[in-house]
């Protein structure tokens, strides 16, 4: 990890912010309108702070600053190229489990300290949606970590260099993908802020900066959790022809639409048919996950 | 780390945990409370990133925040007044408690201070992540297996010692329709 | 899995519609909505359009939305082309010369003064100082004594109807007790007919020109009849469209919202109901409009094919809100909601009018959401095709009742009737009301989102019609 690692990490987590803004715009089919986009950012930004009157003082203005500090760890972890791995630690994919973690305080916190019944309402069923989503991911990092016998990403990124895993363990792979968007609270999980059922939910008393800082941890995240799927998943930046870091924005891209497109195309969950599903199927395929990964790992990859 | 670089990160980040983690006990409200206690942990956790044990830091920034939030969810779930707002005293047994309160931490801090910790320095590299691996799945496992489904139970135990009437609550099962006939 | 990237459509804009989008579409307005990405969070929202005159009822609940909305957001209050309320010009029992002019009824209204937005606090309770170790109160459904929370959802909470009120007591996320008011109310008042119910107002307008005509003593057949019956089956099939669209927003299920906007669009091409509201044969024409009918019916078949295939509504609203056959008779439901459910009441069997037309009315087994929702679609479907050969028919059976008797049709929720006697008008939207309290039942138990998705599944009117 270099001195500027930092610097890159920013920018991408900008960049793809930028690129994730028009992806959404590409993937829903309404015009490309740069210009709408930005008044419509500028106005945002430049709206006074809301409290609203029942607030819960630094508990709510602190959400959006943790929410952005997470997601932007969460980048920091995601080996983009040979030369640029982000901050590349023993322990890598752990933190960025950990980064990611700290997404459900955030959320919680934005749905408590905004003190309407529909926020709080928010801010708990993420608590729920998390017990559905973290154990599958967890065990999902552990059945992908096992065949590299290292958490450190670049070495995963390294032992994908003939075959991705999504193809080694589709089991896992099929895990991971809901895990991811529902960390990043996109639809179909969108339900600490869901518009239609809470009216904006956890996230409805934001304004000014604080709603444009939401809005862009929530991008942000999607850019590090498409990123490191890419890495985990999908052999990150090995490929033939271009170079490394095309291909890791090849697929990071391709991910991301992924995950929008299916967004427009299923309805929001219901957290108690969701939590059904995950611990009566997620979790135990999880555990089977990691016995085929366990397996695979004894006979092939040592 | 050099050495300087972790007493700088240490020692200030072990005084903002005793302060946060004293605030915990003086804030009302169970949310707040239980975040100061992530903060304190989380703390904790980059400690120990900088005492170069990255495994056991990210692993405790990982665990402990969605171990606080699932605390304050069953905190709001049982206690009255979650939100603070009703000024309720919740200390009771005051002189007992302050007493063994007292005595714990005596006996913490002689353990601390007193104890002669095997100093060893290690590199930045050294595979942590390995002995961890083989402390875990070796000596360790027993504990904690047994640890894990202590805390399994007794989440579950707590709860259904909380409900009224047992597994399935008052009355009927909720079905999923309940209009009845008749107005 | 075929990524369509379809063409760019215009610029999306959020924006915010009071008192809710079924009404814009319904009298005529929807294409003021385009180029607007409907947002249910006002906080959201940069363009916010109302009518002009808003009704009384929704008074507080827009100035509590106005301190929801943005600083740089100002209402845009526009004439709808049918006002709220709206006088029937022309039609009235009795020798007086009309007056001139329209008016817009509001009348007198209950004062049903509520904040659109409760603010329960997290700490109260009982009040007053309680024992630490006594938590006192009932038990909720699953044992565990908890604090309750009290919310008041509406009048304006989008994706649901405007001015439909559900005041609700949550046990966490569950509803424990559930209670649903219509607030939008039309006094009648004089011989002079107002539509009640301004999401049907095609419909209403239709039966208070045959109640005037029984109460005259006249016949009912002539060319116009079919003009009538026509106009009153497209208002259903939009109708429906309109709501299939607010569960999709409920839902968030974008292709049956897009799948519902094309087949609106082909519907309502040129579909415009005329500010002069008597039912002679321009209105009627005006509210048939010279829509599409081929392509809205390939855009709607389409539709129905998406409505019962798609495994997102199956996941969503199977098995929800159970009504059984014997409950839709004991609760005196009418409409959609007692024919999903088996119960085969319709205003239309009996008509020879539409027995000519070869209708036959469409009937559901399960009685859940699911099927209340696959069942509106059939009906839209099959209203366009009533329509159609509504418009290709010749002479016209006398519809045949009791002259002085009540007129009666069948709308979209179910039979509207009206009937002026001893100088007034007497207006009944029968099966409201018990919709309204099934809905309410139904929801109890429910997770949030699984009760709003069962509570749209009822499909009730804000508008509170009779006594």
């Amino acid at each position: 990890m270099s001195t500027l690692t930092p610097l890159g990490v920013l920018a991408v987590a900008l960049g793809g912010a930028g690129c994730v803004a028009v992806l959404e715009c590409v993937v829903a089919g309404t015009r490309l309108a740069p210009a709408t986009m930005a008044r419509l950012a500028s106005t945002t930004v430049r709206q006074p702070l809301r409290r609203p009157a029942t607030y819960d003082s630094w508990l709510f203005h602190l959400a959006p600053g943790l929410l952005l500090i997470a997601a932007v760890m969460a980048l920091a972890t995601v080996p983009w190229a040979p030369g640029f791995r982000g901050v590349d630690f023993q322990a890598g994919v752990i933190l960025f489990g950990g980064a990611l973690a700290y997404v459900t305080p955030a959320v919680f916190m934005a749905g408590w300290g905004v003190g309407t019944p529909l926020g709080v309402v928010g801010g708990f069923r993420w608590l729920a949606l998390m017990l559905a989503y973290a154990m599958p991911l967890a065990m999902v990092v552990t059945a992908v970590a096992a065949p590299a016998g290292s958490l450190r990403p670049s070495d995963i990124v390294e032992v994908q260099h003939a075959v991705p895993m999504a193809l080694v363990q589709p089991l896992a792979f099929a895990l991971w993908l809901p895990a991811i968007v529902a960390v990043c609270f996109l639809p179909p999980f969108d339900l600490p802020q869901a518009d239609s059922e809470l009216g904006g939910g956890a996230f409805a008393g934001y304004g000014g900066l604080d709603a444009a800082i939401v809005w862009l941890a929530q991008r942000v995240l999607l850019v590090a959790v498409s990123g490191m799927t890419a890495a985990l998943f999908l052999s990150g930046w090995h490929g033939p022809l271009l170079p490394p870091a095309i291909w890791m924005a090849v697929k990071t891209v391709g991910v991301a639409t992924l995950v929008l497109w299916a967004g427009r195309r299923l309805p929001r969950m219901e957290v108690d048919r969701t939590l059904a599903l995950a611990w009566k199927v997620a979790n135990p395929l999880a555990i089977v996950a990691i016995v085929i990964a366990g397996a695979l790992t004894l006979a092939f990859y040592r | 780390m050099s050495d300087l670089g972790t007493a700088l990160v240490f020692w200030p980040s072990a005084a903002i945990m005793l302060v946060t983690a004293l605030y915990v006990f003086i804030t009302s409200s169970m949310a707040r409370a239980g975040l100061l206690l992530l903060a304190a942990l989380g703390i904790e956790g980059l400690i120990f990133v900088a005492l170069a044990s990255e495994f056991l830091g990210f692993l405790q920034l990982l665990m402990m925040s969605g171990e606080m939030v699932i605390m304050v969810f069953f905190m709001v779930m049982f206690m009255p007044d979650p939100g603070g707002l009703m000024g309720m005293d919740m200390t009771h047994d005051k002189r007992r408690s302050a007493a063994v309160a007292a005595a714990v931490t005596v006996a913490l801090a002689a353990v601390a201070v007193l104890t002669d910790w095997p100093a060893r320095v290690v590199g930045d590299d050294a595979p942590d992540v390995r002995a961890i691996g083989f402390e875990v799945m070796g000596r360790s496992m027993v504990t904690f297996l047994f640890a894990a489904m202590t805390i399994l139970f007794a989440m579950v135990g707590g709860v259904l010692l909380a409900k009224a009437g047992g597994r399935y609550g008052i009355g009927a099962p909720l079905g999923e329709a309940r209009g009845e006939p008749g107005d | 899995m075929v990524l369509r990237l379809r063409r760019s459509r215009h610029e999306r804009v959020p924006g915010f519609v009071i008192p809710d989008e079924q009404t814009w579409t319904l009298l005529g307005a929807e294409s003021a909505m385009a180029g607007l990405q409907l947002t249910a969070n006002p906080a959201a929202a940069r363009v916010v359009l109302a009518p002009d005159p808003i009704p009384d009822e929704l008074a507080e609940g827009v100035a509590a939305l106005r301190e929801l909305l943005p600083d740089d957001v100002a209402i845009d209050y526009r004439a709808l082309p049918v006002p709220v309320g709206t006088r029937v010009r022309d039609l009235r029992v009795g020798t007086e010369a009309p007056a001139a002019g329209m008016e817009h009824g509001h009348g007198e209204h209950d004062g049903h003064g509520h904040d659109a937005h409760d603010h329960g606090g997290h700490g109260d309770g009982d009040g007053g100082h309680h024992d630490m170790m006594a938590i006192v109160g009932d038990p909720s459904a699953d044992g565990l004594i908890m604090e309750s929370i009290q919310l008041s959802h509406g009048p304006l909470a989008a994706p649901l109807p405007g001015g439909l009120v559900v005041d609700v007591t949550l046990d966490g996320d569950v509803v424990a007790e559930s209670a649903i008011r219509a607030l939008l109310r039309v006094e009648p008042a004089g011989p002079e007919p107002r539509v009640p119910d301004a999401l049907t107002p095609v419909a209403w307008t239709v039966v208070f020109a045959e109640a005037v005509a029984r109460a005259g003593g006249g016949s009912t057949g002539s060319e116009r009849a079919w003009l009538s019956l026509a106009a009153v089956e497209l208002e259903r099939a939009v109708s429906h469209l309109a709501w299939l669209r607010s569960l999709g927003r409920l839902l968030d299920l974008h292709p049956l919202i897009e799948a519902c906007t094309r087949s609106l669009a082909a519907l309502q091409a040129s579909r415009a109901i005329l500010p002069y509201d008597t039912p002679h044969d321009d209105w009627l024409e005006a509210a048939v409009g010279a829509p599409d009918l081929p392509d809205g019916r390939d855009a709607l078949s389409d539709l129905v094919k998406l409505v019962t295939r798609s495994r997102g509504l199956r996941w969503r609203l199977r098995g929800r809100a159970v009504l059984t056959k014997a409950e839709a008779s004991s609760r005196g439901l009418c409409g959609p909601v007692a024919r999903a459910s088996g119960r085969a009441v319709d205003g239309r069997t009996d008509d020879p009018r539409y027995a000519r037309l070869g209708f036959d009315p469409a009937l559901g087994t399960q009685g859940d959401a699911l099927a209340r929702a696959i069942l509106r679609a059939e009906e839209a479907l099959a209203a366009v095709d009533l329509a159609r050969r509504a418009l290709e028919a010749d002479a016209c059976p006398d519809a045949g009742g009791v002259p002085g008797g009540a007129a009666v049709t069948e709308g979209p929720r179910g039979p509207l009737s009206a009937r002026w006697t001893d100088g007034r008008w007497l207006l009944v939207a029968a099966g409201a009301e018990p919709a309204r309290r099934a809905a309410a039942d139904a929801m109890v138990g429910l997770e949030w989102s699984a009760a709003l998705a069962v509570l749209a599944s009822f499909d009730l009117s804000p508008w509170s019609v009779g006594a």
